[in-house]
């Protein structure tokens, strides 16, 4: 839809232009250098404090053909990332639809609601390490006064060690998916609301056909943000697992840590985060492109 | 008239200057007590536990030199990164880092050599006081000194007396297994002991117990307590040419015997770091615990421990090799204080280093629980109020003083992390039952030989030589086991 | 369904409503609940059996130790400037930013895509050359240099997110206002603000708490003069032990701020029968 407005062409183009020209060029002023440096020193093999030499694209080999283990961490970062996902819009769209219901109190819910994604991701995951203990976690202790013999050991066992993480991330970013679509939902102006009570629909009408389409784009844009931020995931699965037992929860961001800051290994580093970028933004368009084939 | 003035004068110069030399004499005098008055130092002690011992003597620090000191935190797991960061930056950020030995070989060529420096400024450090693995091996890279030790760890086993000496268990045991119930020499008699007090409650606290605890979490527990048993099997890293020594029968049932005693472990090991093995020990949960010294400090707390007093000590279990019994106890993390070659006030930072050093504050800083610091010393073994701090605390320096002289030292070629990361890893692997042993040791070795060609195989093989040779000349040499 | 009237649907809805409201509030306190009972306890309880909800001997001392025994309060001023500062600076950028990218297009999709691709860095693939460049530009240890990083991060997250509200904003309402006569700012702030202020303050909620809370950064780019409420909480971790209760007592202390910063914008965050459309 054309602003109806008339404005001559270029006095407009430049306008606009300015709206965003400081953003751009703060980022590209902060974020070139890196990413050429990355870009260079994931070609040789730089170890912090080592002599460097060139190597080409033998660390891309290696990362692809030769590590068992960071195609490990992307199958990884894949189970916990899914069923997270999943969990995070299907619980946090729930609740933001209740919360926009105008009933009282719901502002002390929302208080409350919102804490978890207050805690940084580090300290949930110390936090969720002492609950998660087998003995003298509250997590098992809730569940034995609740009747079940809980001996489970969370954070000990290969199978277990992912739905742990996926409940800490769910616990932990469900308020702000939760958020989010409220603030969508809040921006529907109550008039288109009230319109269609009035024509005789009914809430849940009212919600397929009005709410949901006028909160696409918000729901697009922080899902693809949330996927973007899992796949990233780093400071509370370091916390809770260093890496779970026998590596079971070591995901990509983890691995690249490890080769990084433990190694010092910065050149391989670098490399596995290149593939790792490019892995993340063919995810993004292919998923935009899908997506925005099904809105239109 | 003239003559009476001229004397005046000459009087008021006399008396001037004598004062003025007098004044300036002081200040030369205060000088040389205090060349570094006014001088911060940036210390990185990484925890507040360990800031806690340096506390206790910074007032009098301060006043005696006149060296304020701020005391830095880069979390546990970054502290490697941003010391080798800021030295390889050549950054004046730090003036005394605090490293770990397997970081040794990477910081090396960065650090200031304390012998020529400590001469400079007339410090004086007692180096025979320190235990001679330590010594050798912790406090220099390539025979050069360039560190202090701060912390020692390592590794001893801790039973519960009362469990031990009860005749009753003593008989069942007898009867079960057909020796004599004690604290084991072998790993063996380890897993026997551990089976025995699994699955049943009996010390009376309505908690069922279990034989014994491990600490086998990822990064890097799991590795040091296979060290344990490799080191006493009569296991190396390398042999003279590089080659790893890992996946020999020694790596491979040292990694079988872990899974052997796996079933009598209290819930949860394969995610226990130091922490959780604390806490189930002091809370009573099982009778024997491999660990690093620290513990019994914390038993012997009423505050925490619900076993004040049941803790015994003794020498981690080893191996009959030949007719002996070898024992080696590995000793991670340990913490050395050094000094950057560029930081600005490397004066100042040696007298720190000595100040802390000094036999009398390093007694009290081991002695206080709250300081997780343990001794390492032949002064802190002998002290007498350290004897005198809990009943038994004369057994347990004793134990301690053993065992160090049963130490295995860390691996400190360069890109030691690397080779322990890739062990853990796969050790870790065999241990969550994702792979077996020799899957797991062979692809640690694999990985091994992949570091090495990385890293320059001989320049590390040459490197390797060095320590082995070190080691050799302690004793410690590869004993191949027979399949 | 047809068998209740209108107002007894209500009410059951409204019952329905509040019971999974209730459930899933108490299910998510429950973390917080344990820390904030951890930081009043003493020593033995922090692992006592079976787990132990109230303290048996309650005790602020950690709380004190946090701001008597180590530098918690310089700890506390150097984050709340940042994370202040940060979100100024956030907020002034990104809303005109993503508000023509919206509404006139700018750039296409390519623009939005590449400031969204931004936020797909890893930290720690950039940690090293952000550390050089920083040491060049004196930028290490100070606080400018930590709003300026944290300015990488946050920048790419609001403009995506307010991009998304500003698309999903009915554009006949800003119409109204243009043809009534406004200009194009003055439509941004007498008619689009209002009914987008859930919105902008959400986005500038989570700007301030990642600023507050990020962890990697905050000790790449310090030493000693800086020192952020992450540094002192993972101070209470050593190889050895975890200094449970100063741990806890921080955390608690550490989600007050992003607490306040929410009770305070509770008029924004939910509008009132009284808020929102424009005869």
């Amino acid at each position: 839809m054309e602003s109806s407005i008339k404005v001559p062409k270029k006095t407009k183009k430049v306008q606009n232009y300015l709206y965003v020209a400081p953003t751009v060029i703060f980022i590209i002023l902060i974020v070139i250098f890196p990413l050429v440096y990355s870009l260079g020193v994931s070609f040789t093999n730089t170890r912090l404090g080592r002599p460097s030499a060139f190597i080409g694209l033998a660390n891309y080999g290696e990362a692809l053909f030769d590590d068992h283990r960071f195609w490990s961490s992307v199958l990884i970062t894949f189970k916990i990332g899914a069923p997270a996902l999943v969990l995070e819009f299907a619980i946090g769209l729930l609740l933001a639809t209740l919360l926009n219901r105008n009933i009282r109190g719901r502002i002390v819910f929302l208080s409350f609601l919102s804490l978890p994604v207050m805690i940084a991701p580090a300290v949930a995951g110390l936090t969720w390490r002492m609950l998660y203990a087998p003995k003298y976690g509250a997590v098992n202790g809730i569940l034995r006064s609740l009747g079940f013999e809980a001996n489970i050991a969370w954070l000990a066992k290969p199978k277990l060690v992912i739905p742990a993480v996926i409940a800490v991330d769910v616990w932990q970013t469900t308020p702000f998916v939760m958020l989010v679509l409220l603030a969508g939902l809040q921006a529907i102006p109550l008039q288109i609301e009230e319109a269609a009570r009035v024509d005789g629909a009914t809430s849940w009408q009212i919600f397929k056909s009005i709410n949901l389409p006028l909160i696409t784009k918000a729901l697009v844009a922080v899902f693809l943000l949330r996927l973007i931020d899992i796949i990233k995931l780093f400071d509370m699965v370091w916390l809770l697992t260093q890496g779970g037992p026998g590596g079971t929860a070591e995901t990509v961001t983890l691995y690249i840590y490890i080769n990084g800051f433990k190694y010092l290994r910065i050149g391989y580093a670098s490399t596995l985060s290149y593939l790792f970028l490019i892995g993340v933004v063919s995810l993004t368009i292919f998923l935009l492109r899908s997506l925005y084939r099904e809105a239109a | 008239m003239r003559k009476k003035r001229k004397v005046r004068i000459v009087l008021t110069v006399f008396v001037l200057t004598v004062l003025f030399m007098g004044l300036t004499g002081q200040a030369l005098k205060a000088k040389q007590a205090k060349p570094f008055a006014g001088e911060t130092l940036n210390v990185v002690i990484i925890a507040e536990v360990y800031a806690e011992g340096i506390r206790k003597f910074l007032p009098e620090f301060t006043a005696k030199t006149g060296i304020k000191v701020n005391l830095l935190f880069p979390s546990v797991f970054e502290a490697y990164q941003q010391q080798m960061l800021e030295v390889t930056t050549m950054g004046a950020g730090y003036d005394v880092l605090l490293i770990a030995p397997t970081w040794l070989a990477s910081f090396a060529p960065y650090l200031e050599e304390l012998g020529p420096l400590a001469e400079k400024h007339n410090v004086k450090f007692d180096l025979d006081d320190i235990v001679p693995i330590l010594r050798e091996f912790y406090t220099k890279y390539k025979r050069v000194w360039c560190a202090v030790p701060f912390d020692a760890d390592l590794h001893i086993l801790l039973y519960r007396k009362s469990a031990f000496e009860n005749s009753e268990f003593k008989a069942k045991f007898y009867s079960k297994y057909g020796y004599e119930l004690k604290t084991p020499d072998t790993w063996q008699q380890y897993r026997d002991v551990a089976e025995f007090f699994t699955g049943w409650d009996w010390d009376d606290d309505g908690e069922i117990e279990y034989g014994t605890i491990e600490s086998w979490k990822r990064n890097p527990y799991a590795y040091y307590w296979w060290l344990n048993r490799f080191a006493s099997n009569g296991g190396v890293y390398f042999d003279e040419n590089l080659n790893p020594l890992i996946n020999t029968p020694n790596g491979i049932k040292a990694l079988e015997q872990m899974l052997d005693v796996k079933p009598f472990t209290v819930l949860g090991v394969e995610d226990f770091g130091y922490p959780e093995s604390r806490t189930a020990w002091v809370k009573g949960d099982a009778a024997m615990d491999i660990i690093y010294t620290d513990v019994p400090k914390a038993a012997e707390d009423p505050e925490e421990s619900k076993i004040v007093g049941d803790t015994g000590y003794a020498l981690t279990p080893g191996w009959v090799n030949d007719g002996k019994l070898i024992r080696h106890v590995s000793m991670p993390p340990t913490w050395i204080m050094a000094i950057p070659r560029w930081s600005e006030h490397k004066g100042a930072a040696i007298t720190f280093l000595s100040f802390y050093y000094e036999s009398d504050k390093s007694i009290e800083i081991a002695v206080d629980p709250a300081t997780a610091v343990d001794p390492c010393r032949f002064s802190q073994f002998q002290s007498p109020k350290f004897r005198n701090s809990w009943p038994t605390a004369g057994y347990y320096l004793d134990t301690v003083k053993t065992a160090i002289e049963t130490g295995f030292p860390e691996l400190q070629v360069p890109g030691a992390w690397e080779y322990i990361d890739a062990a853990d890893y796969e050790i870790s692997q065999a241990l969550a039952g994702v792979k077996t042993p020799k899957e797991a040791l062979d692809a640690a070795a694999k990985k091994w030989n992949d570091i090495s060609e990385d890293l320059g195989r001989e320049k590390q093989r040459i490197l390797w030589l060095i320590q082995y040779d070190a080691m050799k000349k302690m004793g410690i040499a590869f004993n191949p086991l027979e399949d | 369904m047809k068998l209740l009237s209108h107002r007894g649907k209500r009410h059951l809805v409204n019952a329905i409503t509040y019971l999974i409201l209730v459930i899933v509030t108490i299910l998510m306190m429950i973390p917080i609940g344990w820390t904030l009972s951890t930081s009043l306890k003493t020593e033995g309880d922090y692992f006592a059996f079976p787990p132990k909800w109230i303290p048996s001997k309650p005790t602020l001392e950690h709380y004190a130790y946090l701001f008597f025994r180590t530098d918690g309060f310089r700890a506390l001023k150097s984050t709340l400037t940042i994370a202040i500062f940060n979100t100024l600076i956030v907020m002034l950028l990104s809303i005109p930013t993503a508000y023509a990218i919206a509404r006139f297009r700018v750039g296409g999709k390519n623009l939005s895509l590449w400031i969204l691709s931004q936020r797909m860095l890893p930290p720690i693939a950039v940690a090293v050359p952000i550390f050089l460049l920083f040491v060049k530009a004196r930028l290490v240890d100070t606080h400018v240099g930590l709003i300026i990083m944290y300015c990488l991060f946050n920048i790419p997250f609001a403009v995506w997110l307010l991009i998304g509200f500003f698309q999903d904003f009915p554009l006949e309402i800003e119409e109204a206002a243009l043809i009534d006569g406004c200009s194009r700012p003055q439509a941004l702030m007498l008619v689009v603000f209002p009914l987008l202020a859930p919105a902008i303050a959400v986005v500038a909620l989570f700007v301030a708490v990642f600023a507050w809370n990020e962890f990697l950064f905050a000790f790449v780019l310090t030493r000693s003069k800086v020192k952020t409420w992450m540094i002192l909480i993972s101070s209470f971790q050593s190889p050895q032990n975890i200094l449970w209760g100063e741990a806890a007592a921080a955390a608690i202390i550490g989600f007050l701020p992003g607490f306040i910063f929410v009770l305070s914008l509770r008029k924004y965050l939910v509008r009132g029968l009284t808020m929102g459309g424009i005869r």
